[in-house]
């Protein structure tokens, strides 16, 4: 009798198809509502006596008031033609950039026989680690002017002052956004370059080929790939980045469509700012279409990178070894480690950029309030409550995220591998790519659009921390989603199929599932933790300013001038985030020596 | 007990568009051990899985020990870990985070054993497959062989009535597999368990089963025991799968005659079948080592095509090749319009020489005539040799 509803109950427990429905109408509420709620509320009259004027009609009537203000002129200049021309040359321009410096390095790392590698390796990435916010920072304790400034940055104190093109607007913004994510490309095609195999090197290097030639003709050709990857998600990136942009080219009124979406939101124009969310949305997405067009989809030509060839060949640099090896050091020291001097000795500072030593203070860490005005009047970081509970929402928000970030992670990788072939599965499976295309400042303004006021049966969040992890958590569900599938497809699902001849799907998922997948998910948990705490482009238009989070003073301190306290918060999140990445690889390394162990 | 282990009615397995297995029915008796052979894709793999309740079937019924573990008609689902199976997968499966103690003494926590016993039965499996030696080591730290027995060992500790194979043999070299598999039986028939083992090896599964079932495209061709499958071949699919080298198939015609059918095997003459069957297209299969060499070098056997004098038809051809196997010599002999044939010629006998003419004889009782359009044994080897008309 008890087998009798067997089938049904067989059915109802089946694990993946039950949590990829669950899971589709997670990523509905996460992605689907907030886009098609943006794009209804881009035609629809705010509320705002702004908004009546200008539609001549009731809040809450259809209207294309807002795309028409958009694209005509003489006011489409400014909101929407040169921001987004803007915003396309920065991000080609990083492009490019980012990609040429990452690969070159990479190429001197992994295929010549560079002197000092290792530390070239190191120092590569750690600009990829350092906040954005911070590097703004940096970047304008030296550059930045007395005309938009309080004071002169360290160039000017060394008597020779910055042109105000240099320390503003378009150069600074695409040198640091390069400087940030050369270190993306480096990774990306070293990996390319470890792959490829030696003999096809060596086959031209016995047919007489020169090093130069053998670079263009055979080792270039092999990672075109990993280039063009490179490029476009690195412009993709630059795209949507708010927080270097704003500290950047606002003094000098240079807007990027982020910026002005960020700029509307706060003057109360709606309308606007979702018709700006719109198009950023649709400029990234295409431009990641043609990454999956161009590069995934063209897979097949360019299978001659064959994984096998370890013992690749190094190509001797004879009398530029030394000369190369300085250069990048020095190159890397100013773009690795002196911004993080600048950071750290400015918090030290009483008085903002004046390197003297009866200038040294630990009053914005430690000091408490004092009357008058000048960043000295607010408490140091470690002093000030509203600091203090600041830090203590991002640990929060940091953890709670990457536990779920974790969860998702699994859950994401055991539904599109085990259920492989469904019409289901490939569903989930691409639905998880879309959040990709949104940049965080879209989301901010997505999820305040639709969740802050109430959505069916969902109360009004706005404001409140549900909203930010969902934001947060959504926000990295690609790459969570990529990390599971990677985790699932290493676990045979022999390996579940043997345990569920011997007891249930719950001791088989508790024994022999999740103990296999725990790597994976330590390093998910590690990644997303590291994200999610210097992340600023998401939470600005999100948390709430009664109770912020740690990154979303640098945009108050940034307002005020108060560079000071804006350097110790960096500082604390460098440091966490160092600690973090130095014993998770502490801990990866434990990793790797139990898998040497084993084997 | 009852008498059959396994029984299979009318199973089918759909994969979208995809018929993976295409309304299956058989039986396994209980202590045989049924091979499922075939060609990759065929369907085995996914026959097995549905055994072992890791697949649900589209349709169809499945009975294990007289227990009905799967119907749809029913709505019948009994999960894996009811079903009294055990189960060894290819690459072992073994879950790597585990030691070896804890991969094999998995399954005896479910059982909920008292402790001694399941000392008892771990120290008796292990002692029996010759692991005791490495129990605290990871299974990475183990040879391939090593690794095999301990997914045997895992598999019969919880003494299972009935064992599901997929090819458990494959990832082992060629002189190991030989080895495990005479072991494999041994414990098989020690236990007296029943078990259903895939496998696309034609030579393990003649060598290992009491039964073989031939799939192809989802269906199972031919069930019986190794010799009737080889010899008695009951489709052209199935003749042609089995020995190595593989059957000679040369299409022909049957045509009637006075007294009943005859079927012309080009270049040797034709031959009368052994019942009468109305005219059609027809394969002629003529297995190699059916086929001999009577005087190589032009000998002395005298008689041209066609005889009926010994049960064996001749013919004369020309030598294209000659490939030594170690035990056995494999020719390739050049006929006129049908293609050329493979003889096999057992060493220690006259040395063949190449592009020399050689009198091939046939022994038509081994001759299997099947239906061209369906593939079904259509005659056997015929009963009366007729003269070259
Ligand atoms: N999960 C699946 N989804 C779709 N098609 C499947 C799935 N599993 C198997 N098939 C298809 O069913 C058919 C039979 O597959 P099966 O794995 O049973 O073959 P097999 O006989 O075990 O082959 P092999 O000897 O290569 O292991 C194949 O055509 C295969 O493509
Ligand atoms: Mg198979």
């Amino acid at each position: 009798m008890r087998t009798r509803f067997g089938l049904l109950k067989y059915r109802l427990t089946r694990p993946h198809p039950l949590m990829g429905v669950v899971l589709l109408v997670l990523l509905a509420f996460l992605i689907l509502v907030p886009l098609a709620i943006i794009v209804a509320q881009s035609v629809t009259v705010q509320g705002h006596s702004y908004d009546i004027r200008l539609a001549d009609r009731p809040a809450g009537s259809f209207s294309f008031v807002y795309w028409r203000r958009l694209f005509t002129l003489p006011l489409g200049e400014f909101l929407l033609y040169r921001p987004l021309m803007n915003t396309l040359v920065v991000a080609s321009v990083t492009g490019v950039l980012a990609t040429l410096l990452g690969s070159f390095l990479a190429w001197l790392v992994v295929r010549t026989d560079l002197p000092a590698k290792g530390l070239v390796g190191v120092l590569a990435i750690v600009p990829n680690i350092v906040p954005s916010f911070a590097l703004a920072l940096a970047w304008l304790l030296v550059f930045r002017t007395a005309e938009y400034s309080v004071t002169g940055g360290l160039l000017a104190q060394l008597g020779a002052e910055a042109p105000a093109w240099l320390a503003y607007g378009p150069v600074a913004i695409i040198t640091v956004l390069t400087i940030n994510y050369m270190a993306f490309s480096f990774l990306l095609v070293s990996i390319s370059l470890r792959k490829i195999d030696a003999s096809m090197e060596e086959n031209a290097v016995v047919l007489g080929a020169s090093t130069f030639r053998i670079l263009r003709t055979v080792t270039l050709p092999l990672v075109i790939p990993a280039l063009v990857s490179s490029f476009i998600l690195s412009s993709a990136a630059a795209l949507g980045t708010f927080a270097v942009p704003e500290f950047l080219g606002s003094p000098v009124r240079f807007n990027l469509l982020s910026t002005v979406l960020y700029q509307n939101i706060g003057a109360n124009r709606y309308g606007e700012a979702f018709v700006q969310t719109i198009l950023l949305i649709l400029i990234t997405a295409s431009l990641i279409w043609l990454y999956a067009k161009v590069v995934l989809g063209s897979r097949r030509s360019f299978v001659t990178i064959s994984g096998k060839g370890f013992a690749t060949r190094l190509t001797p640099l004879r009398s530029w070894r030394w000369p190369l090896a300085i250069a990048v050091l020095v190159f890397l020291f100013f773009v690795a480690l002196f911004p993080l001097l600048m950071i750290v000795s400015e918090s030290f500072l009483l008085q903002t950029g004046r390197y003297s030593l009866d200038n040294l203070t630990l009053h914005y860490w430690v000091g408490s309030a004092q009357t008058g005005w000048g960043p000295a009047s607010l408490a140091g970081v470690f002093t000030s409550p509203a600091t203090l509970s600041a830090m203590w929402n991002s640990l929060r928000l940091g953890l709670v995220s990457a536990l779920l970030v974790g969860v998702a992670s699994f859950l994401f990788g055991y539904v599109i591998v085990r259920g492989k072939g469904s019409r289901l599965t490939s569903l989930v499976d691409q639905a998880s790519f879309v959040p990709y295309l949104i940049p965080g400042i879209v989301f901010g303004a997505m999820y305040l659009s639709s969740y802050a006021a109430g959505f069916g049966p969902i109360p009004a969040l706005y404001g409140s921390y549900v909203l930010i992890i969902a934001a947060v958590v959504t926000n990295l569900l690609p790459f969570a989603a990529r990390v599971g599938t990677n985790v699932q497809t290493q676990i045979s699902s022999d390996l579940e199929d043997t345990a569920l001849t011997f007891g249930s799907w719950w001791r088989a998922f508790m024994r022999v599932l999740l103990p296999m997948s725990k790597d994976g998910f330590v390093i998910t948990f590690i990644i997303a933790f590291i994200g999610v705490t210097k992340e600023l482009d998401l939470v600005a238009l999100l948390v709430p300013a009664r109770d912020p989070v740690l990154t979303w003073f640098a945009l108050v301190y940034y307002g005020e001038g108060y560079f000071q306290h804006w350097a110790a918060i960096s500082v604390i999140i460098l440091t966490v985030t160092f600690v973090v990445v130095v014993v998770s690889y502490w801990l990866g390394f434990k990793v790797l020596q139990r898998q040497g162990d084993d084997s | 007990m009852s008498e059959h282990a396994v029984v299979v009615e009318n199973l089918t397995k759909r994969f979208g568009d995809t018929v993976a297995v295409n309304d299956v029915s058989f039986s396994v008796a209980s202590g045989e051990l049924v091979c499922l052979l075939g060609p990759s894709g065929c369907g085995k793999t996914t026959l097995l899985r549905m055994l072992a309740g890791l697949l649900e079937p589209t349709s169809g019924e499945i009975y294990l020990g007289g227990k009905c573990v799967f119907s749809s008609r029913k709505g019948i689902f009994v999960p894996p870990s009811k079903r009294g199976i055990g189960m060894m997968f290819q690459n072992y499966a073994l879950w790597p985070h585990m030691k070896v103690v804890d991969n094999i003494t998995y399954g005896l926590k479910a059982l909920r054993l008292p402790r001694p016993e399941a000392q008892r039965r771990l120290a008796e499996t292990a002692g029996m497959m010759g692991i005791e030696s490495f129990l605290e080591r990871f299974p990475s730290e183990l040879s391939g062989g090593q690794q095999q027995r301990v997914a045997l060992a895992r598999m019969v500790v919880v003494q299972p009535e009935i064992f599901l194979m997929d090819e458990p043999l494959s990832n082992l070299d060629a002189r190991l597999r030989v080895h495990t598999r005479v072991e494999l039986r041994r414990i098989q028939q020690s236990f007296r368990t029943s078990g259903v083992y895939v496998t696309h090896d034609q030579e393990e599964a003649l060598a290992l089963a009491d039964k073989i079932a031939v799939m192809n495209d989802g269906v199972i061709l031919h069930l019986g025991s190794p010799e009737d499958v080889y010899e008695d071949s009951r489709h052209v699919f199935v003749a042609g799968f089995l020995g190595s080298p593989p059957p000679n198939h040369v299409p022909s015609r049957v045509e009637q005659m006075d007294g009943g059918s005859r079927v012309t095997l080009p270049g040797f003459g034709s031959v009368q079948l052994d019942k009468r069957v109305p005219a059609q297209d027809v394969v002629v299969s003529l297995r190699p080592e059916y086929c001999q060499l009577v005087g190589a070098n032009g000998g002395a056997s005298g008689t041209a095509n066609g005889t009926a004098s010994d049960g064996r038809l001749r013919g004369r051809f020309r030598l294209v090749s000659a490939q030594f196997m170690g035990a056995h010599y494999v020719l390739l002999i050049e006929t006129d319009g049908s293609g050329p044939l493979i003889v096999k010629h057992d060493k220690g006998r006259e040395e063949p020489a190449v592009g020399s003419e050689v009198e091939v004889a046939v022994d038509v009782g081994a001759v299997r005539f099947y239906e061209r359009d369906s593939g079904r044994l259509l005659a056997k080897g015929p009963r009366v040799v007729d003269d070259v008309a």
